[in-house]
């Protein structure tokens, strides 16, 4: 019999397995931070900029659907939602979408929310590059459904998508990017409607309320339908019959603990008719704060009455006629506003046949004769008194009113319908 | 085998009965803190700070940037500032252990940060108990978690700023046991881990030299490479490879270094002893304004580790010092100096300068100045973050 020699089987030891496994251990981890650094684990910042992308290459679709939006919000009504955006910030296509993903936070869902969200996370540093390389910065929310692993941006600066306007008299919660409530605003009553040829100017009636921070900056603005009006923002910017309780539709700061009421005001050029629902969106800022959801708001469209800068107080006029050497008019003043109104004597201009103008000598406004205040609603008739003219020289009387570049003109005498010149 | 016995002599379990009851107690006083952030009154309202969430609150500042990449992760970098700056290690293990914390990446990140801050305690433990012995290697943890430069919030938050004080003590310790190949596979996550990590390869391979020399063996000995090609080869691939892994997903060529400028660093490269006249001639520049709690902090930092790398130096020289830990520290610090003063408390911080305390002052006195180094760490929080006038926290 051959014997074969006999080898013993090497094994190892518990050490040399450990290292074995701490082998395998650093190996899998190289493996894993290779095959899953450039992945994401959640979706949110894809979705966000494939979202400011579609914005940029004005694909309203593919915005649209990865936009939050409630069923109240058509595709039309929110594509044109953002036409009438861009063009209130005057933006172009096609632009350069920039997202900071560094700048990635997670939100408190708000509670209103939290049936319907689970999470909200905000991109605060997005910008739109313009073709002239203007920046136009925006802040991009993006919030995930409940019960749903989709990412879906929150455009709270174009509509009120998921969550319902507050109705008139409800007061909308305003929460800063912190999830802080900062404070409310509430619409009082209906809005305040004023009409002319090419333009409507409204004013809506609202209360704002600060809580335990000052704000630094608030805004708002009001649609009809979709279409963005100008925010007034400051008070020589409405007629001033409307200017008691202003307040700017954008401003700085707010001091705490306060509660304000008042009228904001918006102008829409190029309409002469509100067919629409008005929606007011109103946003404010605490300290800190760089930025907030938007809150929305129903208004109620009120009275319509026509825009006049400075309204007619002159409600009759007739020539009485010559105490030499003054040609004589009785003028009927009414200050139709319910502000107290300052009516001048030279704001009666006299155009005579031959087209030249002539100013009044005086009236006989008391106690001086060239002005005089009156109380809302007060009527008092005056003579207006021309001097040198006789009853055939003068065609037309105009009352006249200007401020800088705004003028109201009437014509008084003979009697004309009670409208404004252009 | 060797790598067994080198692990035998390891007093982890010393080190670990010593550091475990302190690390909870710190986790503890981490969670109070968050949850303070969330109930003081408009603590809220600042930037990072949530109502609803005190492990949110804790990821402030950086701990933010590399959570970012944990939700994100690497992309392409042509319109935005790049992540890449930031290293993987930290931010995917975060994401890999959310699961366990129910997805919340921000419960995820303060475990992950406490877990690692345990374990790099561990590591200084045994690293100065093999250099020091057991009396001083106490004395690391406390000075440690706060230290006299001011910057605990590092431990506090959830930055990723641990998982490096873990690689890099286990690294040397590891190192001087001569286990090489475990020192290998611990800089390999190190090198993962921080954009600088890989300046530890130059001590790594200093120390390898000086151990030769001393032993008398010749430069082409073959232990000498093997352990050289292990200790710093194999790290310095994985480092190579991910800049290349990265570059290629951030569409930036050299994406760690080149991207850094996006974040203000590498603007105006300085030799970094040239911070000091540079910060002298901006607070005559501004007069009384640079006099904030920030710039007061960063001037505080930048003396003291001027001073305590000076310190080192003269150390080294008497031996009572490796060489290499003091090239370890000098070698991390510089490319912060170099590059801004910004956040260098925290690239200190993951050095040797920490524990200039000490050398510095006798044990007896420690009970005495432990106290006033928690409260000068909670006075940077409270006078920098928590103020309205700083920009960051030093």
């Amino acid at each position: 019999m051959h014997e074969t020699p006999t080898h013993p089987i090497p094994s190892l030891n518990v050490r040399q397995w450990g290292w074995i496994a701490i082998t395998l251990i650093v190996a899998l981890i190289g493996i894993g931070l290779f095959a899953t650094a450039g992945t994401a684990f959640s979706e949110d910042g894809q979705i966000a900029r494939r979202w400011i992308d579609a914005w940029c290459a004005g694909d309203w679709e593919t915005m649209y659907d990865l936009s939050l939006v409630g069923d109240s919000l058509t595709r039309e009504a929110f594509i044109g939602r953002v036409e009438a955006y861009m063009r209130d910030a005057g933006l172009e296509l096609p632009c350069v979408g920039v997202l900071d993903l560094n700048l990635l936070r997670a939100i408190p869902v708000p509670l209103e929310l939290a049936d319907r969200v689970d999470s909200i996370r905000i991109f605060e540093t997005a910008q739109l590059i313009q073709p002239d390389q203007r920046r136009y910065p925006l802040t991009v929310w993006a919030y995930r459904r409940t019960g749903s692993s989709e990412w879906r941006i929150y455009p709270d600066f174009l509509a009120p998508t998921i969550e319902q306007p507050s109705e008139p008299g409800a007061a909308a919660e305003l929460i800063d990017s912190s999830g802080v409530l900062i404070g409310f605003v509430t619409v009082l009553d209906a809005a305040q409607v004023y009409t002319a040829a090419d333009q409507v100017v409204i004013g809506v009636p609202l209360r704002i309320q600060t809580l335990m921070r000052p704000w630094e900056f608030y805004g708002s603005a009001l649609l009809i339908g979709s279409e963005r009006g100008f925010p007034v923002e400051n008070v020589n910017q409405v007629p001033p019959a409307l200017r008691r309780d202003f307040i700017g539709a954008r401003g700085d700061y707010v001091a705490q603990n306060l509660h304000l009421n008042g009228m904001t005001w918006y102008r829409f050029e190029g309409r002469s008719t509100v067919d629409q629902p008005l929606t007011l969106t109103f946003w404010a800022h605490s300290v800190r704060t760089e930025t907030s959801l938007s809150a929305y708001l129903n208004v109620a469209t009120g009275a319509v009455a026509p825009l006049a800068w400075y309204p007619n107080p002159v409600t009759a006029m007739e020539q009485v006629g010559v105490r030499d050497p003054d040609l004589i008019f009785l003028a009927s003043l009414t200050n139709p506003t319910d502000t107290t109104a300052v009516f001048q004597c030279a704001s009666f201009v006299a155009v005579l046949q031959d087209g030249r103008w002539d100013a009044p000598e005086y009236c006989t406004f008391s106690p001086e004769p060239f002005r005089a205040a009156f109380a809302p609603g007060e009527s008092a008739r005056i003579e207006v008194r021309y001097n040198g003219l006789q009853p055939g020289d003068v065609a037309q009387i105009l009352y006249r009113v200007s401020d800088e570049a705004r003028l109201s003109s009437y014509i008084v005498w003979p009697a004309q319908s009670d409208s404004e010149l252009p | 085998m060797a790598e067994g016995k080198a692990a035998s002599t390891l007093r982890v379990g010393t080190a670990l009965r010593f550091v475990l009851p302190r690390w909870i107690a710190f986790c503890a006083l981490c969670i109070v803190t968050g949850i303070s952030m969330q109930v003081l009154p408009g603590m809220a309202e600042r930037a990072q700070l949530y109502i609803d969430s005190w492990s949110h609150n804790l990821v402030f500042g950086d701990a933010m940037g590399s959570l970012t990449i944990t939700e994100l992760g690497y992309s392409d970098s042509d319109r935005e500032v790049s992540p890449a700056v930031r290293f993987p290690l930290y931010p995917l293990m975060v994401r890999w252990a959310a699961p366990l914390f129910g997805g919340d990446t921000s419960l995820s990140a303060f475990w992950v940060s406490k877990i690692a801050l345990l374990a790099g305690l561990v590591g200084l433990w045994v690293l100065v108990e093999h250099l020091h012995g057991a009396q001083h290697a106490n004395r690391t943890t406390p000075y440690m978690l706060f230290p006299f430069l001011g910057t605990a919030y590092t431990w506090i938050y959830s930055y990723p700023e641990a998982a490096y004080l873990a690689l890099w003590t286990w690294g040397f310790v590891l190192l001087f046991k001569k286990a090489y190949y475990g020192c290998a596979l611990v800089t390999i996550l190190a090198v993962w881990s921080r954009p600088h990590a890989v300046l530890i390869l130059i001590p790594y391979a200093l120390y390898l030299l000086i151990e030769t020399y001393r032993e008398r063996r010749p430069l082409g000995d073959s232990a000498l490479w093997r352990a050289g090609l292990l200790t710093c080869g194999l790290p310095l691939i994985a480092f190579a490879a991910w800049v290349l892994h990265v570059s290629q997903i951030s569409a930036l060529p050299f994406a760690p270094i080149t991207a850094q400028t996006e974040y203000g660093r590498a603007e105006q490269v300085v030799l970094p002893w040239m911070q000091i006249p540079r910060r002298l001639e901006y607070m005559q520049t501004y007069g009384v304004f640079a006099f904030n709690w920030t710039v007061l902090f960063e001037n505080y930092q930048l003396i003291s580790i001027m001073v305590s790398l000076i310190l080192f130096g003269l150390f080294a020289l008497w031996r009572r010092v490796p060489l290499v830990i003091v090239a370890f520290s000098i070698l991390t610090i510089i490319p912060g100096l170099s590059t801004g003063i910004f956040a260098i408390g925290r690239y200190a911080l993951l050095t040797w300068v920490p524990l200039a305390a000490l050398y510095i002052v006798p044990p007896k006195y420690d009970a005495v100045l432990l106290p006033l180094l928690i409260g000068m760490n909670y006075l940077v929080l409270f006078v920098t973050e928590f103020s309205d006038a700083a920009e960051y926290v030093p």
